[in-house]
């Protein structure tokens, strides 16, 4: 078989003349086919994009008109000046609670004062300062009457939120807290002793608030007594 | 000569019409018999090579180097001539289960390579065994590949081969007997 093989790569055949000239012309077409093709890409690509470009512009468009027309997004620039407005009720809320809490404090201390002094004073003078202290208490609560009203707002407008969670938890505290107060002397169940740091740090939440504000806490000790 | 047939073809490669006549001319002989074996007609061999030049000519970036160039140039014009035989003649390969027998009798070929005579193989033998036995033997190709080329099984390659073997033989056998004959008379 080698012998054959080598027969056959011996062999050679002589090409006809015009043979090169053919292969000469196919070849010379081929670089303006391939420049054809090219620029035909090209330009194909140009198109794509220009098209594309218009399509990105004339979308945007119509969404901003679409924003613009919608109700939907009308709804939530109102919910969002809501929200300003609710946020400045809130601020002006927390100011006047505030305010509210450094006179309730100074009460507070005066009535600290009069305990002081009652304790002082003889057995004698217990019914007036007891009458005394029954008078700032109800004082107190006249003036912190009107501080619920807009953190009721607070929570109304901040009902759907999810920390609604956070309210169980505090109950069980303040329940505890109940007994506590009951298991006191009278002077825990004026209100007195309540901290402050816990008023203050709780008052951001309204439910909060409600459970370890001093109102609430009045009534429930009220409706207990 | 090697230098310059290297800088020959890297000029090729840069399109250089000159380079590539140089290149056509070392090799557009050689490839053109290999072409001639196949489809057994000098013309439509000739159309094939100038295909495979063509082809070559184009992709010469695939191409490494000159060393490997032939190599390359020849793959392209034994598939470019496969595939105008499928195109332009109906080749049917007899289904035959290739036993050992057949084996055996065909291994007497190599007495008779001397006498062989190239050109009555591309003339003479059937289409179909002259794809495989060109492949098998002047290609150097496996069963596994002829098949894959050819699209046909492996069993159905060794049974060409074997066949075409045979063929030859009985070929040479039925040439002797004739001038045998002749010289008696």
């Amino acid at each position: 078989m080698q012998n054959l093989k080598s027969k056959y790569e011996q062999k050679e055949m002589s090409v006809s003349d015009g043979l090169w000239d053919r292969l000469e012309e196919k070849l010379d077409q081929v670089p303006a086919k391939k420049k054809q093709s090219k620029m035909i890409w090209w330009r194909l690509v140009a198109v794509i994009i220009l098209i594309l470009n218009f399509g990105t512009i004339s979308w945007m468009t119509d969404l901003k008109n679409k924003v613009k027309e919608s109700p939907e997004f009308e709804f939530r620039t109102d919910q969002i000046s809501s929200v300003r407005q609710q946020s400045e009720n809130t601020n002006e809320i927390q100011k006047s609670v505030s305010i509210t809490n450094s006179e309730v404090d100074n009460q507070r201390l005066t009535a600290k004062n009069v305990k002081v002094l009652a304790n002082s004073e003889s057995d004698k003078n217990e019914n007036q300062n007891t009458d005394a202290v029954s008078q700032k208490e109800n004082l107190i609560k006249k003036e912190e009457i009107p501080i619920p009203k807009p953190e009721e707002k607070l929570a109304q407008n901040e009902t759907p939120k999810p920390k609604v969670k956070y309210v169980s938890s505090s109950d069980l505290l303040f329940g505890v807290e109940i007994d506590k107060a009951k298991s006191e002397t009278p002077k825990s169940a004026m209100g007195i002793n309540v901290s402050k740091p816990k008023i203050d740090s709780d008052f951001p939440n309204p439910k909060r608030i409600k459970l370890f504000g001093i109102t609430l806490y009045d009534k429930d000790s009220i409706t207990t007594k | 000569m090697k230098k310059d047939s290297q800088h020959i073809f890297s000029k090729a490669k840069k399109n250089d019409r000159l380079a590539q006549k140089s290149l056509f001319e070392m090799f557009s002989g050689k490839m053109l018999s290999v072409a001639n074996s196949y489809i057994n007609n000098r013309d439509d061999a000739e159309d094939v090579l100038m295909n495979a030049f063509y082809k070559a000519f184009t992709k010469l970036e695939d191409c490494k180097n000159f060393e490997s160039f032939p190599f390359w140039l020849r793959k392209i014009v034994v598939n470019d001539a496969i595939s105008f035989i499928r195109k332009n003649k109906h080749i049917l390969y007899a289904e035959t289960e290739f036993t050992d027998a057949i084996a055996e009798q065909t291994e007497d070929i190599d007495e008779l390579a001397q006498d062989i005579d190239l050109d009555v193989i591309f003339r003479e033998m059937p289409i179909g065994y002259k794809l495989v036995f060109n492949l098998s033997v002047f290609e150097e190709k496996k069963h596994q590949e002829i098949a894959e080329i050819l699209n046909i099984t492996e069993g159905t390659s060794k049974s060409q081969l074997s066949k075409a073997k045979k063929w030859l033989t009985d070929y040479f056998n039925q040439q002797n007997t004739i001038q045998n004959a002749e010289s008696e008379i």
